[in-house]
């Protein structure tokens, strides 16, 4: 059946007009599609391939906050996050995010919000990164600015990108630092305020909402 | 390349092969096998999906009973080992026709396959739990208009797949007991884990349309279920994908079950001598809201059977429209005098 979709695919390029609406045989090239409000994502650090990760572990320095980290592994749904506005806006489910805006990422187990605050990382001793609050429960740490590397305007799928913490000034960052007791493994995620390398991360794996307006 | 009428012919081959694959379902992904599985391992993939989807486990559930029936029918054709080389050559064609020009006596029907391998009715659970991949939940603001006359949205679905890699990897460990003799007479139980030897698999990215259909009439909270569609798990089977239901906000309509609210402003006169007046409901026909009598301020008119419909009934909720009247901010002295001659 592979086999015949990539054939079809083939075909396509070919330049046959044919409905849409079937199955692509890959994940589109550079960059996929676009990441709307309500999509429910996960976020892969460029340099290490880490994924975003969250759960019930609780710091044991700094805030003592419910810990974030880098995950190795990719069929965990504990590194699912659900792309957010700001409290109060007009934003809604389906709409586009311009490179600029504020957003914010809910972890979809647990309903805590990516936040970040003047604590100390616990191994490298760079900004905290928690996951802090609830459904009816958010405050201004929880506010990451979506910069968009490159010349892209609206956030797409596989598109390299930085979250700044709006109020440290920090980007989301991880490195090569492992934990070594709980959550052993899994990679310290911080917030460092130089823009680096180790700054970049995209949306990988997910559900993605369509676009409000389109059917 | 070639003719056009030529690629036209492969067009349709390769249209008719893929819907062939999608619409009958090939075999082989129905019971999530390779195509070169080995007998028993068919047999112990039928056994394990055909416990999961049975009418039985799932009851009123179409899209399992749709499945039973899928697997059943994979299960007769890949068991039997002339009908799956012909399956295997000419596809579902093949064995359809293999089956009306007098094939082998009958075949089986659907109960003797199962009772074959279940011995007889499924009275209690199967001893392994099958490891299960975490499940993924999305909630999805639904639309009034989509909740009142039914849609879809198209959804993007990109997530991991198990493939095959090379090489071998250690599965379905287990922890086995066995006794050391280790003097006349003197035993000892040590425990060992034994593995066997699987292929290697890895993961890959893979992303499709999902096409989540809205029900006239779904309630908050409803989960949309999409099976198997959540995270993958090596050596089990994967989570599931769920939509939860949300009605999102609207303009003009505020629903409460399955009744809808809305508020609509008349002026004085309109108040007192009535007033023709329609509103657009959420599939734009319009609903009448006039009166010929008087309209009190913040009287409710209830409207039955225009309210929203009911998920699984004919039955339809009711409107409820409140009047809000618009009260002149001032009088002139000439008015003041004319009404007071009207309404005394």
């Amino acid at each position: 059946m592979a086999i015949s979709l990539l054939a079809l695919a083939a075909f396509l390029l070919l330049g046959l007009d044919l409905e849409e609406g079937s199955v692509f045989p890959a994940a589109a090239a550079p960059e996929g599609v676009e990441i709307t409000y309500g999509s429910v994502i996960k976020l892969m650090h460029e340099g290490t391939k880490f994924r975003l990760h969250s759960h019930e572990v609780p710091y044991g320095s700094g805030s003592g906050q419910q810990s974030v980290t880098g995950f190795p592994n990719v069929d965990d749904s504990n590194s699912y996050w659900i792309v957010r506005p700001m409290p109060d806006s007009a934003a809604k489910q389906g709409d586009v995010i311009q490179s600029g805006t504020i957003i914010r990422l809910q972890h979809m187990r647990t309903r805590r919000w990516l936040h970040s605050h003047l604590h100390a990382s616990p191994i490298s001793g760079n900004l905290e990164v928690s996951c802090f609050g609830g459904d009816n429960e958010s405050d201004t740490g929880d506010f990451w600015r979506l910069e968009i590397e490159g010349s892209g305007k609206t956030w797409k799928q596989d598109q390299r990108i930085r979250l700044r913490h709006v109020d440290t000034g920090g980007y989301l960052h991880s490195h090569d630092r492992k934990y070594t007791r709980i959550a052993g493994g899994q990679q310290e995620v911080c917030g460092v305020r130089d823009k680096r390398p180790d700054n970049i991360w995209s949306a990988a794996e997910g559900v993605y909402l369509p676009i409000s307006g389109s059917k | 390349m070639a003719l056009p009428r030529t690629r036209l012919l492969l067009l349709v081959f390769l249209v008719s092969h893929v819907f062939a694959a999608f619409g009958g379902k090939n075999y082989y992904d129905v019971l999530q096998v390779s195509k070169g599985a080995s007998e028993e391992q068919i047999k112990r993939a039928y056994r394990k999906l055909a416990l999961k989807y049975h009418p039985d486990k799932n009851p009123g559930n179409e899209e399992a009973n749709k499945r039973f029936t899928e697997i059943n029918n994979a299960y007769e054709v890949l068991s039997d080992r002339e009908k799956r080389s012909i399956y295997d050559r000419y596809g579902e064609e093949g064995v359809k026709q293999h089956a009306s020009s007098g094939g082998r006596g009958g075949g089986m029907n659907i109960q003797d396959i199962f009772n074959n391998l279940f011995g007889g009715g499924m009275a209690e659970e199967e001893e392994e739990a099958i490891p299960k991949g975490d499940d993924v939940v999305v909630e999805l603001d639904a639309t009034l208009e989509d909740l009142y006359m039914g849609g879809s949205l198209k959804v993007w679905r990109e997530k991991n797949v198990i493939k095959p890699a090379p090489g071998k990897r250690r599965c379905n460990c287990r922890n086995e007991v066995y006794h050391r003799q280790i003097g006349p007479g003197m035993f000892q139980q040590m425990t060992e884990q034994v593995c066997e030897q699987c292929p290697n698999v890895k993961f890959e990215r893979e992303g499709y349309f999902i096409t989540v259909d809205i029900e006239k009439g779904m309630q908050d909270g409803q989960e949309l279920l999409f099976y198997e569609d959540g995270e993958p798990k090596v050596d089990g089977e994967a989570g599931d994908l769920k939509f939860r239901i949300r009605t999102a906000p609207h303009e003009h309509f505020r629903r409460e079950g399955n009744d809808l609210h809305t508020t609509v402003t008349i002026s004085l006169v309109q108040a007192l001598v009535g007033f023709e007046k329609t509103i657009k409901h959420l599939d734009e026909h319009l609903v009448e809201l006039g009166t010929k009598g008087i309209t009190k301020p913040k009287a409710v008119r209830k409207f039955k059977g225009e309210g929203m419909p009911s998920h699984l009934s004919t039955r339809k909720g009711d409107l409820y429209v409140t009047y809000e009247v618009l009260f002149p901010k001032s009088l002139t002295e000439d008015q003041k005098t004319k009404i007071k001659a009207i309404l005394s």
